[in-house]
C-alpha cells in the first residue's frame, strides 16, 4: 500500500515537472516550431522550383525531397554518432537558455550570456592548459573556474543595476565586448596560442570532460556535458520552485515594488540573480571547450564568434522554452537537433544555414505566437458567445410565437 | 416622453465578462439623471459607449428619437455630447486656453490664433461662474480647477448633454457644493446631465431621476423624490445595508508610535512633499489623516514604512528610534501596512494566493527549513486565513492573485497584515474601489484591531471613512498637518476648509 502511494506521488512529481502549469502554456512554442519548419520547407521548395524551372542555374541541383528528409532526420542522420554530437551541441545551448530564462524569471533581461560564456570558456581553457592536476579533479576544477568567471561577469552587471541603476541590457551588451576583447588579450598575453596558429592549445587530457558513454555513441564528442546540463536544469528548477531564495527572486522579478514593501532586499536579489545567470552561462562556455579537438579561435573575424552566437542562441532557447528550466532543456535539444539536420543539408545541395533560417522563423513566431494564441482564444470565445446569443434570440422568437 | 438620448437593450461583453447586459437608459431633456451602481456594475462602460469609446455588441442608441451610430468621440461631439472623465484628459504643460481649444484650434494663415478663443472662454467662465485663469498652466492649478477646465471644454464645444464620471471623487466638500450648483445651473439652461456616481447623498442632492445598475444589469429607473438613500442602496447592492458603524468608545492606552518633524524634500519640484510632520498614535485608537489627493499622504506613508528615505526627522516606535531601520526590521517590530496601491505594493499578482500570504514571512522558521519552503505549512496557513477572513477565489489557495476580484485581493492583504499581529496598523485607502459589502467588512476588521488595543493610522481620501472610523482626525495640506480635530465635534464643512488650505490651525502636540 505504502509502496503504491510512493509510486503515485513520484508520478505526480514527474508530471508536475514536465507540465509546469498546464499543457496550454507550451502551445505557442509548438505553433512556432510548426511554422518555422513549414517555412523552412517552403523556402527549400521555392529554391528547388527556381532551379528546375531554370530561373537560376547552379552546378549541383538541389534535391528537395532528400533535403527534407535530411533536415527532419536532424540528429538521427548518422545514428549514434550524430545523436552524440547533437547532445554535445545541446548542452551549452541548454545552459545558455537556462541562464537567460532564469534571469528572465527574476525580472532581468540577461543579454550578456555571450560575454559570460566567453569569460567562462577562456578561464576554463586556461586552467585546462596551464594547471596540472589529476584526472577527475582537473576538469571539475576547470569547469568550476569557468563558472566562477561567468558568475563574476554576471555579478558586475547585477551590481551596476542594483547600485548605480544602470539598465542591465545596456551594461551586459557592453560587458559582451569587454569580455570579447579582454579574453583576446588574456589568451595572447598568457601565450595560450598554439604556435603560429590562430587558435588556443588543446586542453590537457585530464581537463577534458569525461566521455562517459562514448563507446556506446561511437563518436569522440559525446561527453557527460549533457548530463551536467540536465543536473543544472534540475538544480535551477528546485531553486526556483522550492527554496526561499527562488521565492524571493521570483517575487522581485514579478513585482519589485511589492517585494520592497515586503522587506526583501531587492538590490541583493538582483545581484544574486545575475550572478547565478552568469554561472550558468560560464558553465556552458566551459563545457563547450573542455573537449579534445576544440579550440578557441582568436583571429579577428573568428574570435570567439561561436561563443557569441551560442550565447545569443540562449535568448532563443529561453524564449522557446518559456523561461522555464524544463522548457530550456527541450528547446535546447530541439535547436541542436535542427542544427544538426542543417549540417547534413549540403548533401542535398542546400546550405547548412537553412537551419538558421528555420531557427530565426521559430524565434519570430514564438515571440508572436503568444499574441497569436491569445487572439485565437479570444476569437473562439467571441464565436461561442455569439452563437449563444443567437440561440437565445431564436429561443425568444420561438417563445413569442407561442 | 421627450427623450434626448435613448440607449435601448445595450449589451457589451469583455471576454467572458458581461459589462452591460441588456441595459436601457433614457435621458430626458433638461434633467439631471444619476447613474449609480457599485464598482464594476457597468456604469462607465455604458457611458463610454454613449461617448463612442466602446461599441456595443448589440442594442440601439437613439438621439432625439432617431437611431444613430456613435463610432468615436467625434461623432459624440457632433451630437453635442460631452464628457468629464474621472481621470482628467488634460495636457499638463499647456495653458487652460490651449487645453480647451485642443482639437479645434482657430488658425489664421496657418498660425494659431488664441485671442478669440480666449475671449469666448472668459465669456463662458462668467456665464457659468467657473472661475479659472485662462492663461494658467494645468500643472499649476488645483484639481478642482482642472475639473472646471474639463467642464469648460465641454461648454466650448456647445455640448448639450453633459456626462460626469465620478466628478466628486477628487473634490473637497466645498468644491462639491460648488459643482452641484454648477450642475443646477446647467439644468436651468436646459442642458441634460448624467452623473455617474456611487455616492448616494449626491444623487439625493442634485438628481431628478436615477438609474441603478448592478453587475451589468439594469435594476430600474426611479424618480429621486419618491425614494430615499436606503431604498437606493438596497437596489444597488441587492440587500439591506446599514450605514451606521457600531463603534465602541475607544480604550486608549499608551503612546505607541510617534513622528517628529518628518520632512521629505522633492528636488525635482524644489519643494517639500512632506514638511515637519509630527504626530503620535496610541494603542487602542484610530488616527485618521484626511486630505485631498496629492497633498503628501503617499509620501508620508512611504517614509514611515521605509519605502522612501526621508530628508529629516525621526520616527519612534515604542520609544525606540526606528528612523534608520530597514523595512524588514520595521515589519518585524510590529508594524503592519495595508498599502495604497494593492497591485503595485500589496500583491505579487502572478503569485498564487498562498505565496502572497507569506510575502513578509516566508523566511521565518514557520515556513522554511534550511532554505527550502515548507509547502504544506504554507498551504495550511493559506487555508486557515481563507477561512478566517472569508477570502473567495476560484481555486482557493492556489488561485493566482491576478484572477481574484479587487475586494478579495484586498481581503487577502488585510488577512496577511492582521495575521502578522502588528501593534500598529497603517491602512492607506483600505477600501478604494471596493463594493459596499467589502467596505463594511474591512471597516469591521479595522475597528476590531482598535478594540484589541492596537494602534491604527488610517489615511484615506474618503471623508466619510475618516469621519466614521477615526478617534482623532489630522488634516494634511501641502505636506503639512494643518489641524487636529475631534470627529464628534467637527463637521465635513470644517474639515473641508482645512483640506483646501483655506483655514490653518495649530496642532497641539504633546511630546
Amino acid at each position: 500500500m505504502k509502496f503504491k502511494e510512493m509510486i503515485a506521488k513520484l508520478w505526480l512529481g514527474i508530471k508536475k515537472l514536465f507540465v509546469p502549469s498546464s499543457y496550454s502554456a507550451a502551445v505557442p512554442s509548438f505553433i512556432a516550431i510548426g511554422f518555422g519548419i513549414l517555412f523552412g520547407i517552403f523556402t527549400m521548395f521555392i529554391i528547388w522550383m527556381l532551379v528546375i524551372t531554370g530561373v537560376f542555374t547552379v552546378d549541383n541541383d538541389p534535391q528537395f525531397f532528400y533535403g527534407i528528409t535530411l533536415l527532419l532526420a536532424g540528429g538521427f542522420n548518422q545514428g549514434m554518432y550524430s545523436i552524440g554530437y547533437t547532445l554535445y551541441r545541446a548542452a551549452p545551448l541548454i545552459l545558455a537558455g537556462l541562464a537567460v530564462g532564469f534571469a528572465f524569471r527574476t525580472g532581468l533581461f540577461n543579454i550578456g550570456a555571450p560575454g559570460q560564456m566567453i569569460v567562462g570558456a577562456t578561464i576554463a581553457v586556461y586552467v585546462g592548459i596551464r594547471v596540472s592536476m589529476p584526472a577527475p579533479w582537473h576538469w571539475m576544477f576547470a569547469l568550476l573556474c569557468g563558472m566562477i568567471a561567468g558568475g563574476l561577469w554576471g555579478f558586475i552587471v547585477g551590481a551596476l543595476k542594483a547600485l548605480l541603476n544602470v539598465h542591465e541590457v545596456v551594461a551586459s551588451i557592453m560587458m559582451n565586448y569587454v569580455a570579447m576583447y579582454s579574453s583576446f588579450m588574456f589568451i595572447k598575453g598568457n601565450n595560450l596560442l598554439d604556435g603560429n596558429t590562430s587558435h588556443t592549445l588543446g586542453v590537457r587530457a585530464t581537463a577534458m570532460i569525461p566521455y562517459g558513454t562514448s563507446a556506446f555513441f561511437g563518436g569522440y564528442v559525446m561527453n557527460i556535458g549533457i548530463i551536467l546540463a540536465i543536473i543544472a536544469v534540475i538544480v535551477i528548477y528546485i531553486v526556483l520552485n522550492k527554496t526561499t531564495l527562488g521565492y524571493q527572486l521570483k517575487a522581485v522579478g514579478f513585482n519589485k515594488d511589492a517585494s520592497k514593501y515586503a522587506g526583501m532586499n531587492t538590490k541583493r536579489n538582483i545581484m544574486i540573480s545575475m550572478a547565478i545567470s552568469g554561472i550558468l552561462a560560464g558553465m556552458g562556455g566551459a563545457i563547450l571547450f573542455l573537449v579534445s579537438g576544440k579550440y578557441i579561435f582568436v583571429t579577428k573575424d573568428m574570435m570567439t564568434a561561436e561563443l557569441m552566437s551560442v550565447g545569443f542562441d540562449g535568448i532563443s532557447v529561453a524564449l522557446l522554452g518559456l523561461s522555464n528550466p524544463v522548457g530550456a532543456l527541450f528547446a535546447g535539444l530541439f535547436l541542436a537537433y535542427i542544427r544538426q539536420g542543417g549540417y547534413y543539408l549540403n548533401l542535398a545541395n542546400y546550405m547548412a544555414e537553412m537551419a538558421d533560417v528555420i531557427t530565426a522563423v521559430i524565434i519570430y513566431f514564438s515571440a508572436l505566437s503568444t499574441a497569436l494564441y491569445a487572439l485565437v482564444k479570444a476569437k473562439k470565445l467571441k464565436f461561442k458567445s455569439r452563437t449563444k446569443s443567437r440561440k437565445k434570440i431564436a429561443d425568444e422568437d420561438a417563445g413569442g410565437e407561442v | 416622453m421627450n427623450y434626448v438620448i435613448e440607449m435601448l437593450n445595450i449589451c457589451k461583453s469583455f471576454g467572458t465578462l458581461k459589462a452591460n447586459d441588456d441595459i436601457t437608459f433614457q435621458l430626458q431633456k433638461g434633467e439631471v439623471h444619476a447613474l449609480v451602481g457599485e464598482n464594476g456594475a457597468g456604469k462607465s462602460t455604458l457611458m463610454s459607449i454613449l461617448f463612442g469609446l466602446y461599441h456595443p455588441d448589440s442594442g440601439v442608441i437613439k438621439f432625439q428619437g432617431e437611431e444613430v451610430s456613435i463610432k468615436n468621440p467625434n461623432d459624440a461631439n457632433r451630437l453635442k455630447i460631452g464628457m468629464v472623465h474621472q481621470h482628467f484628459k488634460l495636457v499638463d504643460v499647456f495653458t487652460v486656453t490651449e487645453n480647451i481649444i485642443l482639437g479645434m484650434e482657430e488658425t489664421k494663415n496657418g498660425f494659431l490664433t488664441k485671442e478669440n478663443s480666449r475671449n469666448r472662454i472668459i465669456e463662458l467662465r462668467e456665464q457659468y461662474k467657473l472661475f479659472v485663469d485662462p492663461d494658467a498652466y494645468i500643472k499649476d492649478i488645483t484639481v478642482g480647477m482642472q475639473q472646471r477646465v474639463e467642464i469648460l471644454k465641454m461648454l466650448y464645444r456647445d455640448a448639450d448633454i453633459l456626462i460626469f464620471d465620478e466628478p466628486t471623487a477628487v473634490l473637497t466638500p466645498q468644491e462639491i457644493d460648488e459643482l452641484m450648483n454648477t450642475i443646477r445651473n446647467f439644468k436651468n439652461e436646459g442642458k441634460s446631465i448624467v452623473i455617474i456616481t456611487h455616492k448616494l447623498a449626491e444623487v439625493m442632492a442634485v438628481a431628478d431621476r436615477c438609474t441603478v445598475l448592478r453587475k451589468g444589469k439594469c435594476i430600474g429607473t426611479v424618480n429621486v423624490k419618491d425614494v430615499n438613500v436606503d431604498i437606493l442602496a438596497e437596489m444597488m447592492v441587492g440587500r439591506k445595508i446599514s450605514f451606521d458603524i457600531d463603534k465602541k468608545p475607544a480604550r486608549v492606552s499608551t503612546e505607541l508610535f510617534r513622528t517628529e518633524k518628518l520632512s521629505l524634500f522633492n528636488s525635482e519640484k524644489n519643494k517639500f512633499d512632506v514638511h515637519d510632520v509630527s504626530f503620535s498614535v496610541r494603542g487602542g485608537e484610530i488616527v485618521g489623516i484626511a486630505g485631498i489627493e496629492g497633498n503628501g499622504q503617499t509620501e508620508l506613508v512611504n517614509i514611515i514604512t521605509g519605502l522612501k528615505n526621508l530628508t529629516s526627522g525621526n520616527i519612534y516606535f515604542k520609544d525606540e528610534d526606528i528612523t534608520k531601520k530597514s523595512i524588514r526590521n520595521k515589519l518585524e517590530l510590529g508594524i503592519g501596512h495595508i498599502p495604497e496601491d494593492r497591485h503595485k505594493h500589496g500583491l505579487v499578482l502572478d503569485f498564487n494566493l498562498s505565496d502572497n500570504l507569506i510575502l513578509q514571512s516566508y523566511y521565518l522558521p514557520e515556513f522554511q527549513k534550511h532554505g527550502f519552503l515548507k509547502k504544506n505549512e504554507i498551504f495550511e496557513h493559506a487555508n486557515d486565513l481563507i477561512k478566517r477572513f472569508d477570502i473567495r477565489s476560484g481555486a482557493g489557495a492556489v488561485s493566482r492573485a491576478r484572477s481574484m476580484s479587487g475586494g478579495n485581493q484586498q481581503k487577502a492583504i488585510i488577512a496577511r497584515e492582521i495575521s502578522r499581529n502588528p501593534e500598529l496598523l497603517i491602512a492607506v485607502q483600505p477600501t478604494r474601489g471596493l463594493d459596499i459589502g467589502a467596505i463594511e467588512y474591512i471597516h469591521e476588521k479595522i475597528l476590531e484591531e482598535r478594540d484589541n488595543g492596537k494602534g491604527v493610522l488610517l489615511i484615506s481620501l474618503e471623508l466619510d471613512e475618516i469621519m466614521n472610523l477615526s478617534d482623532r482626525i489630522l488634516v494634511i495640506y501641502e505636506g503639512q498637518l494643518v489641524a487636529e480635530l475631534d470627529p464628534k465635534k467637527t463637521s465635513f464643512q470644517e474639515i473641508g476648509l482645512y483640506m483646501s488650505g483655506s483655514k490653518k490651525g495649530v496642532i497641539n502636540h504633546e511630546v
